[in-house]
């Protein structure tokens, strides 16, 4: 699956637009990492136990997303776009959304942004 | 007596360690990245959704993400109560954003570079709550990015470095 955040894909021709895929999670942080991450606040500098949650998040949203587009049998995943919203206090939502579409490999590097089934608005006068 | 030491004396002694560590961990890191920047200085990086000379590679253009959660120390955090009142910029807290976006971006194109590919498009990079911590009153603020964007292979490398200390 390729997944890119991109309209177009260098070397592949979008043939089927099949339709928007997501993934989302809401996270919540656990003591253990914000006592850590308490103590660094101290000093400042990264705090890891947070960078890993983000990256745990980005991975199970992904992977869900990921499962959707399977399950539409496309073959890559375009225009890949990340949200973030805070829920409550001590809890986020990490949100990830695309477009799953079919693509035809092709020998040049393809540049136009012509989505097939999207027909481009006319320019208003 | 011994009271009013202790309630006076320990925050001044966290004030003091936060100063003095906090300005050092912020001037390690920006000496670990200005040592880390020269390797990616040849990768092509850009927020445009077209992507500037690509060519067929011989792997496919993919999504790439880079993380970061940074929070300033406790010297500054309480120096942006006291500009709070006041007004005016948070320049600790300017100086702790542009940290954590270079340090988001080098680690995308470190990660670009890693996986054998030479340029970056449509870079995206995000203010990122996970956690819900950012907002909350009490604490110093942690400062989380979300940066993304797409790897692909360019036909000719970047001219000069992209990205200014």
């Amino acid at each position: 699956m390729i997944v890119v955040n991109t309209e177009t894909i260098p070397g592949y021709r979008i043939t089927q637009t099949l339709g928007i895929v997501q993934g989302n999670v809401v996270r919540a942080k656990n003591i253990g990492r914000d006592i850590a991450a308490g103590l660094k606040n101290l000093v400042g500098g990264e705090l890891r136990g947070y960078t890993e949650l983000l990256i745990e998040a980005r991975r199970t949203a992904t992977e869900r997303m990921l499962a959707q587009a399977q399950e539409l049998a496309a073959d890559a995943v375009i225009n890949v776009r990340f949200a973030t919203s805070a829920i409550t206090q001590g809890a986020a939502e990490l949100y990830i959304y695309g477009t799953a579409v079919k693509v035809d490999r092709v020998n040049e590097a393809q540049t136009d942004s012509a989505v097939p089934g999207v027909p481009v608005p006319p320019l208003a006068q | 007596m011994t009271g009013l030491l202790i309630n006076i004396g320990i925050p001044i002694l966290l004030l003091i360690i936060g100063l003095l560590a906090g300005r050092a961990i912020a001037r390690r890191h920006d000496q670990l990245m200005n040592k880390r920047q020269p390797a990616v200085d040849h990768m092509r990086m850009t927020d445009v959704k077209t992507m500037p000379d690509a060519q067929v590679g011989p792997t496919d253009p993919m999504l790439i993400t880079a993380e970061i959660t940074l929070s300033v120390d406790y010297f500054n955090g309480f120096i942006a109560t006291l500009v709070n009142l006041v007004g005016g910029e948070m320049r600790m807290f300017t100086h702790a954003m542009v940290r954590a976006r270079r340090e988001a971006m080098l680690r995308l194109l470190e990660d670009a570079q890693a996986r054998g590919y030479n340029a970056i498009a449509n870079v995206r990079i995000d203010f990122a709550d996970i956690g819900g911590n950012s907002v909350r009153r009490k604490g110093t603020p942690k400062f989380s990015i979300l940066a993304y964007g797409t790897a692909y292979h360019a036909s000719a490398p970047a001219q000069q470095p992209l990205i200014s200390a």
